[in-house]
């Protein structure tokens, strides 16, 4: 019998990752939930674990995270799914040739997260930045302040519920005629 | 010796004075973004804006007359705009290079000015993302011939604006014509059996197509659906 030739990926066990067991075994009530794709790990833990986690990450000889290569956040509330945000970390080791991907879930009425700025100083303009656009607040994190935004600007802009074309002008601006509905598909 | 502009008289001074300012601009670059390039493009050697003049960028606003606004400007970058076209002394100008600066461009969102018309007044705008530095040097021609004719223009229009027409004119007839020597003889292609089709029809006169160019609104698409359906 000829062997039938499928597009479709073939079915194999789900791909599990060396840095996810490590952190199962390390941290076994932090990590709720994980995944890998050819080599790419991600691991969602939880918001309190975050600091254990990353100070892990960067000190222990079987990671050695040294670079923090960046921070942001989504906001899933299109998506439909709670908690509203969730906020993702990616690491890179120098010493073992390797990434990571960390994922924590906040909800919308508490979106507070520790800040790791002490273990790596890149995180302070990143953290600033999910703060100006996603309201996210860094706690611990030494100077807050909305880093591409003006300090008047009031509001979210990357939030999805913030209409994207509202402007808010710092100079009174001339009269313009204009009868434009904000947001998208307007 | 008077030079009259439908009414306005003007002075062989004031058109020598203003032929000396158009010849003799400062520019202030205000260079934010990607426009930037074709801005350093048009005043660099190959398309040289030195020839006109305006070859000295001052970046002080005090020493300049003409604000070059090359790039996006966004809510937070606009008391900086207003407070350097503040500064500037009597007469000065203000281009608005590129898309951003004339109408906020390819950005329609929470940061960005829509056209910095809202702002500071405008004597030109130069379209384009970025654009081509050719179109730089004609705008910069434009803005010197209405610094020299600062009356009221004949006809309402400028000559720039009547050359620019009688151009485009120009070019769709020459794209449109087809030759009835290239059609009946196959100019064009030798090889192509053109002639051999069925329903070919043999005509004495010019083949002319006057074409729908550009995009219809969606009002010009609504009143068009009404047309059909009457």
């Amino acid at each position: 019998m000829s062997e039938e030739i499928s597009t479709k990926e073939t079915e194999v066990a789900p791909e599990t990752g060396e840095l996810t067991a490590l952190l199962q075994e390390e941290f076994p009530d932090a990590v709720t939930g994980f995944h890998a794709h050819r080599g790419d790990e991600t691991v969602v833990i939880k918001r309190d674990a975050l600091e254990s986690v990353c100070r892990f990450l960067r000190d222990d000889s079987r990671c050695s995270f040294e670079i923090m290569m960046d921070l942001t956040a989504v906001d899933r509330l299109e998506m439909n799914q709670t908690p509203r945000f969730e906020m993702v970390y990616h690491f890179k080791s120098l010493t073992h040739a390797r990434r990571l991907r960390i994922k924590v879930l906040l909800a919308e009425d508490d979106c507070k997260i520790a800040s790791i700025h002490h273990l790596w100083k890149a995180v302070d303009w990143y953290e600033r930045e999910c703060y100006d656009m996603f309201g996210i607040h860094f706690e611990g994190h030494p100077d807050l302040r909305r880093i591409l935004m003006y300090e008047e600007f009031e509001g979210y802009p990357l939030r999805k519920d913030y209409p994207i074309d509202k402007q808010q002008p710092l100079v009174e601006l001339k009269e313009v005629e204009e009868r434009h509905v904000y947001g998208r598909h307007a | 010796m008077d030079t009259d502009y439908g009414g306005f008289k003007t002075t062989t001074f004031d058109s020598v004075v203003n032929w000396s300012r158009k010849f003799s601009l400062f520019q202030y670059p205000f260079v934010t973004a990607c426009c930037g390039m074709e801005y350093m493009a048009a005043a660099c050697s190959h398309y040289d804006m030195a020839r006109f003049g305006a070859e000295i960028p001052r970046f002080s606003p005090r020493q300049a007359d003409v604000l070059w606004v090359v790039g996006t400007i966004t809510h937070k970058m606009s008391p900086i705009l207003k407070t350097i076209y503040d500064q500037m002394a009597d007469p000065k100008w203000v281009i608005a290079f590129g898309a951003c600066a004339s109408t906020g461009g390819f950005y329609q969102n929470y940061s960005v000015l829509q056209g910095i018309d809202r702002l500071i007044p405008v004597d030109l705008y130069i379209a384009g993302c970025p654009p081509r530095p050719e179109a730089v040097l004609d705008g910069l021609m434009e803005l010197q011939n209405s610094i020299q004719h600062d009356g009221p223009k004949a006809n309402g229009i400028t000559p720039t604006a009547i050359r620019h027409e009688n151009q485009k004119v120009d070019q769709l007839n020459r794209y449109f014509e087809i030759s009835k020597k290239e059609v009946f003889e196959n100019q064009q292609n030798p090889r192509s059996n053109r002639v051999s089709k069925p329903g070919f029809t043999y005509s004495e006169d010019f083949i002319n197509v006057s074409p729908h160019i550009g995009y219809d609104s969606p009002k010009m698409q609504k009143d068009k659906a009404a047309l059909k359906e009457e």
